[in-house]
């Protein structure tokens, strides 16, 4: 995985009482568990119907923007986690999701292995270092074994969710 | 653990199984995993179970260990110049005796674990051609330094592995190479599995060590490096020691073709499996420079004028 060094002063990582900004972006209606899907493409079509509905976007754009951005690379980071993310046009704020698969799925992550989580990012077209900062915050979280391990075995989104609200930089 | 788990976790093993069928594995086998009774019969069913569900494993095996220990019963004295085997006659024989014995002893291995294990040694076929391996002058010298029967590899034919493959049988390789003339030369079995690692584009190169991998200045497991990352933790001495001619193997099977290297510890059970069908790996993974890199990636995407 890479190394990063996150700068945001109001929420850096392993700063004091750090608040995990993506927990405050993900509320347990965003999450979904063990999708059954065959696929990367059916994955990202479950995620623009999600977060379509609830967000009063156009499912199939949420989609194609999503594999829009997997063309450029996969977003796979490896250890089964992904962060897909795309700019959407008329989006006003950053909108967040949660997958967690039934089984994990083909990738083209670095590692070669399948995924089994994906934490999902829409964000507004006129992208900013934010944005940048949010993607470097959710890779140093996914890098943290016990985190990933905890992921596997929360019960529902409501555990999943209060997960990423406790999780801290170590 | 009830049955309706243990169905859950054979049918997470799938997703795994797909995406490596057919996928060629070049397994570096030393360590403790070679001389522990448990940690054998464990590598051996791994190796079995990997061929059996559709991937085509190459054993890749030294000796030193074995070899050191013999000639000393015999009261010669093993010596070295920069991590290679000075090899007479004498050693030269020795040499082919331990690492036949312990390549008949690894086949049988798989073999009783329901694998279809060939032994193979370099000369047989002639696939491993190789040449006296010159070291440079040491001291103020002007001739190379002979170590004797020490061979460097000059090239692979593969088409005796990929021949063994498509009938499903696992090749074990031992460290001989063949010369011009059919003689025998000794090879460093490191870099005979980097070699075939390159030569067949495998999708791994799996070092098997007794080290968890390498170690940062925390005190932590890397678990993955790009080729170009490597220079520098050589230069910071974050990578020393032992872990040096492994990491060559590495970054040069990764730089001529294969998709990425492993450094594993060989000293858990069943790190073959853990390492091929599970998320985590329990190494680390040298890998190429190319292929997606998620943060360079997202600032380009994130920094591009037109949103889709």
């Amino acid at each position: 995985m890479e190394q990063l060094t996150p700068t945001m002063p109001a929420s850096q990582p392993g700063g004091a009482a750090a608040v995990n900004p993506l927990a405050l972006l993900l509320p347990p209606g965003n999450i979904l568990c063990d999708l059954d899907v065959p696929s990367k493409g059916r994955a990202l079509e479950a995620i623009g119907r999600l977060l379509g509905e609830r967000h009063g976007l156009a499912p199939a754009a949420v989609a194609a923007a999503l594999a829009a951005r997997e063309d450029l690379g996969s977003t796979g980071l490896g250890q089964g986690m992904a962060i897909p993310h795309a700019r959407m046009k008329g989006l006003r704020h950053v909108i967040a999701g949660f997958v967690r698969l039934l089984l994990p799925i083909p990738f083209d992550a670095p590692d070669s292995k399948p995924v089994s989580a994906m934490l999902v990012l829409l964000v507004p077209e006129r992208a900013s270092e934010e944005h940048l900062q949010l993607l470097a915050w959710a890779v140093q979280m996914f890098a943290d074994r016990r985190f990933r391990e905890e992921l596997g075995q929360c019960a529902d989104a409501e555990a999943i969710h209060r997960l990423f609200a406790c999780w801290t930089a170590r | 653990m009830s049955i309706r788990h243990k169905a859950q976790i054979l049918a997470e093993a799938l997703p795994y199984i797909r995406g490596f069928h057919g996928k060629t594995f070049v397994i570096k086998y030393g360590g403790n995993a070679m001389t522990e009774a448990a940690l054998k019969n464990s590598f051996a069913r791994d190796v079995a179970m990997l061929q059996l569900v559709g991937m085509n494993p190459v054993v890749v095996h030294g000796g030193g260990p074995q070899i050191t220990e013999l000639l000393g019963k015999m009261g010669v004295q093993s010596t070295f110049r920069r991590g290679m085997r000075v090899t007479d006659e004498r050693t030269m024989n020795v040499v082919e005796m331990v690492v036949g014995e312990l390549n008949q002893e690894i086949v049988g291995l798989i073999n009783q674990h329901g694998g279809k294990a060939v032994g193979l040694s370099g000369q047989d076929g002639h696939f491993i051609h190789a040449r006296k391996m010159l070291l440079p002058p040491e001291g103020d010298g002007k001739d190379a330094t002979d170590i004797g029967l020490v061979g460097d590899i000059e090239r692979i034919d593969t088409e005796l592995i990929s021949l063994l493959h498509t009938r499903g049988f696992i090749p074990v390789v031992m460290p001989i190479g063949a010369g011009a003339e059919g003689e025998a030369f000794n090879i460093n079995a490191d870099i005979v599995a980097g070699r075939l690692a390159q030569t067949l584009r495998a999708e791994k190169l799996i070092l098997m060590t007794n080290t968890p991998g390498v170690i940062d200045r925390r005190g932590e497991r890397v678990t993955a490096l790009g080729v170009g990352e490597v220079d520098a933790l050589i230069a910071d001495g974050t990578i020393h020691g032992g872990m040096l001619p492994k990491l060559a193997a590495a970054v040069d099977a990764v730089k001529g073709g294969a998709s990425s290297a492993h450094i594993i510890d060989g000293r858990v059970a069943n790190a073959l499996l853990l390492e091929v069908l599970t998320s985590e790996g329990i190494g680390t993974m040298i890998r190429g420079d190319n292929g997606p890199h998620f943060l360079a990636d997202s600032k380009r995407y994130l920094t591009a004028p037109d949103a889709a």
